[in-house]
């Protein structure tokens, strides 16, 4: 069953196509919401928030849009409303992070997802969301721009210049950052 | 161009597959530079583009289960889209009211149909029977009773005079199929012929009687109905076959009434009436 009746049987009270319809989408959801906060814990609130929006907004859905569309719309709403919430407590540094992913994952794979994350969280969310959607999602332009309600020439914008701010962040060797903090420590 | 090379934005559409210009698409095939450029933007595309890991699967149930509990009941008698008198609701309230009217008007649907079926229950004791129940769910305000329900409206057969005779009701006027409401009574109601007995076999259960109201709501060619919506529903025989009229209120600003009849066997529309 695709996306459309789904959500047609779960806007006419159906309880096992609302919950497949969340599962289906549970994944791409989260994807969003941990590019754009950054981290798992924040992640997880945002898309927990997002899945409840979604529950409680489908009646409203009109089915105008894409489904999908309407679901990262209110998935990049949570991550953003929960960025700002962080903003009131204090934040992980980026030597942290590294830090952190050492006990995670298999190293390379570890070390790479925290330079992304590192590196997104220098952008201004503004332009987070466009790269990330775009990348990550593979949304095309006038489908982002229906997502984060601006036009496809401010999409492609902001794309060129999160992309043209990401290549010096990530163009370094931030592993060697950990590795100097291990030594001051050590 | 930027100088003698691509903008940044040149080149991060050409990564999206966007067509530059012929000229632009003859300078990148052509410049090292660009080229670059254009693999340094891929790169970062490609390292936002890694797969986030998957959370466990413990993590994504509860995660579902938590927003399925934010959804305690259907949305809506039909689904696609709310009642308008609902619409001003919060979300959880609307839910909330929606499910009240579905239960409510499944209470007035299965009480009607066992007080017809005993012969022994008016459309009052229906009403009163039901009356706690709805005040009980029913959000503030949504409430109208509707003394005509479960009155038996007799043989029908001509959809206008049906709609004349409905349109008495509303108004509390007394009409000739049973006479003034005070006249009615549990034992001068006899039972409908033809009505299985409630344990009877094939009598219609509360859900499906709920269905049949959620059936009268779709042939009536509305989004949906709050209890307040629905105005009337009683028994008839219509050119003798068992039937119910629906009398539903039309929410603004589509005002009106909208009357059927539907089989009760089947729950099929058998005429709209002239409201």
């Amino acid at each position: 069953m695709g996306d459309a009746e789904l959500v047609a049987a779960a806007q006419a009270g159906d309880r096992d196509a609302l919950e497949h319809l969340l599962r289906v989408h549970y994944d791409r959801l989260f994807g969003v919401c941990r590019r754009l906060t950054g981290n798992d814990a924040d992640a997880c609130d945002a898309t927990q928030e997002a899945l409840i929006s979604l529950v409680r907004g489908l009646p409203r859905f009109d089915r105008r849009s894409r489904f999908t569309t309407w679901a990262y719309r209110i998935a990049v709403n949570a991550a953003l409303d929960e960025l700002r919430r962080r903003r009131r407590r204090p934040e992980p540094g980026i030597e942290d992070h590294l830090l952190a992913a050492g006990d995670q994952d298999e190293p390379g794979m570890s070390a790479s997802r925290v330079d992304v994350d590192a590196a997104l969280r220098q952008l201004p969310p503004e332009f987070r969301a466009p790269v990330v959607l775009r990348d990550l999602c593979g949304l095309d332009y006038a489908e982002i721009g229906e997502v984060l309600s601006i036009p496809p020439g401010t999409v492609r914008s902001r794309i060129a210049r999160g992309r043209a701010a990401l290549v010096p962040l990530l163009g370094g060797n931030p592993p060697a950052l950990a590795d100097r903090r291990n030594e001051e420590e050590g | 161009m930027n100088g003698s090379h691509l903008d940044d934005e040149s080149l991060s559409a050409a990564l999206d597959n966007i067509s530059g210009t012929p000229e632009d698409e003859a300078h990148l095939a052509g410049c090292r530079h660009c080229q670059a450029r254009l693999e340094e933007l891929a790169g970062t595309a490609q390292a936002v583009a890694a797969p986030v890991p998957a959370r466990s699967r413990d993590e994504v149930d509860t995660a579902i289960h938590r927003a399925l509990a934010a959804a305690p009941a259907s949305p809506a008698l039909t689904g696609a889209t709310e009642a308008v008198d609902l619409a001003r609701r919060s979300p959880v309230r609307r839910w909330v009211g929606a499910a009240a009217a579905v239960a409510a008007a499944a209470v007035l649907v299965a009480g009607l149909a066992i007080g017809l079926t005993r012969g022994g229950k008016s459309s009052r004791t229906v009403a009163s029977a039901s009356g706690p129940a709805s005040s009980r769910l029913e959000p503030p305000g949504a409430a109208r009773p509707t003394e005509a329900i479960g009155r038996d409206l007799g043989d029908q057969s001509d959809p206008k005079a049906l709609a004349a005779l409905l349109t008495a009701r509303l108004g509390g006027e007394p009409d000739a199929a049973t006479g003034p409401a005070s006249a009615f009574s549990p034992t001068t109601t006899p039972p409908l012929p033809g009505v299985p007995a409630p344990n009877t076999p094939g009598l219609p259960s509360s859900g499906e009687q709920s269905t049949c109201l959620s059936s009268a709501v779709r042939a009536a060619g509305l989004p949906t109905v709050g209890l307040d919506a629905i105005r009337m529903i009683a028994p008839l025989r219509w050119r003798g076959q068992p039937a119910l009229a629906f009398v539903f209120e039309r929410q603004p600003p589509a005002n009106g009434k909208v009357g059927l009849v539907m089989a009760t066997s089947g729950c099929t529309l058998l005429t709209r009436l002239p409201m």
